[in-house]
């Protein structure tokens, strides 16, 4: 998974809701022309796939091993956290 | 309480809150239990009778981590900050990570402004209207981006489970009836349980965590209103459904003469009327939540530029209907008897780029989401407190 931006016109931009593995952030559309607009969503290896056979653009903004790190430093914490309730 | 906080943690910041500050700060437990049977409970800080009042909320959807905790330590702050009589204190923060080393500056807002503020208003806090759904994103890395609620799957013919909340309130909620097939087409909600994102529930306001903000906004009767989520850099005032406009009151969300016939901002006939006034105040208040965020940033440009937000309405390229602040400022014009005037927004904290995270920043930045809640707040606080 990455996260990404994606640009393109506005008829396949309005349809990104019916790509499986694209969980983009609606209010994070912003219109670059009269007929283009950008997004940015996080997005599967099978989402990325799909949305360039659409022809849309697709910039990496973080990309795979980068998120996992976040992630990782994420729930390391939280899983401290959850550990310690559990035993409280 | 350090972030990202569990949802177990959140809910002894509340206690605690209460606890430390009896004279001021009281907890409620809201009336409604989620899915998984979690109690949710809001505090409200009031400091006399008759004080104006303001809700805020968090932790809508599920994955937005930083919200709650932000509303938790705003509180933190505000109340230590009343009753020591001193000012309250928006750290310096110095973004470290390799090649930025951006500062932040400290800002201070003077004691009297926070006198002002804790003794006008009658501030309500739901930091986390969401827990169960909190719960399961910070279950694990698979888990992180979940979104809605945990209903559990609603008939038979599908396993999926969990409603948007922030698509489930009164407003427009079946809206299939309301738009166009264009406007059906483009707008960001879905019938669909199995839906990922947007699934609008089984009826208008199913779900217990959304009937609890719901009652909220309608017992203290509350005139502002924010929901705060990330990410993008945004406050969004009225409307979500359709562009803006000004002219033909007859243009509502409560007209059915224009059912099936709105298209969801496509440059169409309709437009969702809000009377110049409203939207007036709502830029001058947005405007000053933007002002609050970008000056606190200092003088370093790089700082600045990382700290300007944009004040628009709700519609950009996606129509949304059911969403919570939409609906806190619909109840102006369908709550029985009237509302008062209710200033409602969304705020969007943070950012995808410059190293923000976008729905779950890392602990070394989230100061920087932080510092942008509570300068927005503030702002919003003191236009409430004001006149």
């Amino acid at each position: 998974m990455q996260l990404v931006r994606i640009a393109g016109p506005t008829e396949p931009m309005r349809r990104l809701g019916d790509v499986d593995g694209l969980q983009f952030e609606r209010t994070s559309a912003r219109r670059l022309d009269d007929d283009r607009w950008q997004v940015s969503g996080y997005a599967t290896d099978d989402a990325l796939a799909t949305l360039r056979e659409r022809g849309l653009e697709v910039e990496a903004v973080v990309e795979t091993a980068e998120l996992s790190e976040q992630r990782s430093t994420l729930f390391a914490k939280l899983d401290d956290d959850h550990a310690r309730e559990a035993q409280e | 309480m350090a972030y990202p906080a569990t949802v177990r943690a959140i809910e002894a910041e509340l206690e605690r809150l209460a606890a430390d500050h009896p004279d001021l700060c009281t907890r409620t437990v809201a009336p409604h239990r989620s899915h998984e049977g979690r109690s949710i409970s809001y505090v409200t800080v009031s400091a006399a009778e008759g004080g104006r009042p303001v809700f805020l909320t968090g932790g809508i959807h599920a994955r937005e981590w930083a919200p709650p905790d932000a509303l938790l330590s705003l509180l933190d702050r505000l109340l230590r900050a009343y009753e020591a009589g001193s000012d309250f204190v928006v750290p310096a923060f110095t973004d470290t990570a390799p090649a930025r080393d951006i500062v932040y500056s400290e800002v201070t807002i003077a004691a009297a402004d926070v006198k002002r503020i804790v003794e006008r208003v009658e501030l309500s806090v739901l930091a986390l209207i969401n827990p169960d759904g909190r719960a399961f994103s910070q279950s694990s890395a698979a888990n992180a981006m979940w979104r809605k609620n945990r209903r559990p799957p609603t008939g038979a013919g599908t396993n999926c489970m969990g409603v948007d909340l922030n698509r489930n309130f009164d407003l427009a909620w079946d809206f299939e009836r309301y738009y166009n097939d264009a406007g059906d087409a483009a707008v960001s909600a879905s019938n669909d349980p199995c839906d990922f994102q947007v699934y609008v529930g089984p009826s208008a306001a199913s779900e217990p965590e959304s009937q609890n903000v719901a009652s909220v906004l309608r017992e203290r009767r509350a005139e502002f209103y924010v929901d705060v989520h990330s990410f993008s850099r945004l406050i969004l005032l009225p409307w979500g459904m359709d562009n803006n406009q000004t002219r033909d009151p007859a243009q509502n969300f409560r007209n059915p003469a224009w059912d099936g016939r709105r298209d969801g901002g496509l440059g169409g006939a309709y437009g969702e009327f809000i009377p110049q006034e409203l939207l007036d105040e709502h830029t001058r208040i947005g405007t000053a939540m933007h002002d609050a965020i970008l000056d606190g940033a200092g003088s370093d440009p790089r700082a600045r530029a990382r700290s300007d937000y944009t004040v628009q309405p709700g519609l950009a390229l996606y129509p949304t209907t059911g969403t919570a602040s939409d609906f806190a400022a619909s109840l102006q014009f369908t709550d029985d008897p009237p509302a008062e005037r209710i200033i409602a927004y969304t705020l969007e904290i943070g950012m995808d780029t410059d190293g923000e995270g976008g729905f779950q920043p890392v602990p070394a930045i989230y100061p920087k989401i932080e510092r942008e809640v509570h300068l927005a707040l503030m702002a919003f606080l003191s236009a409430a407190a004001a006149d």
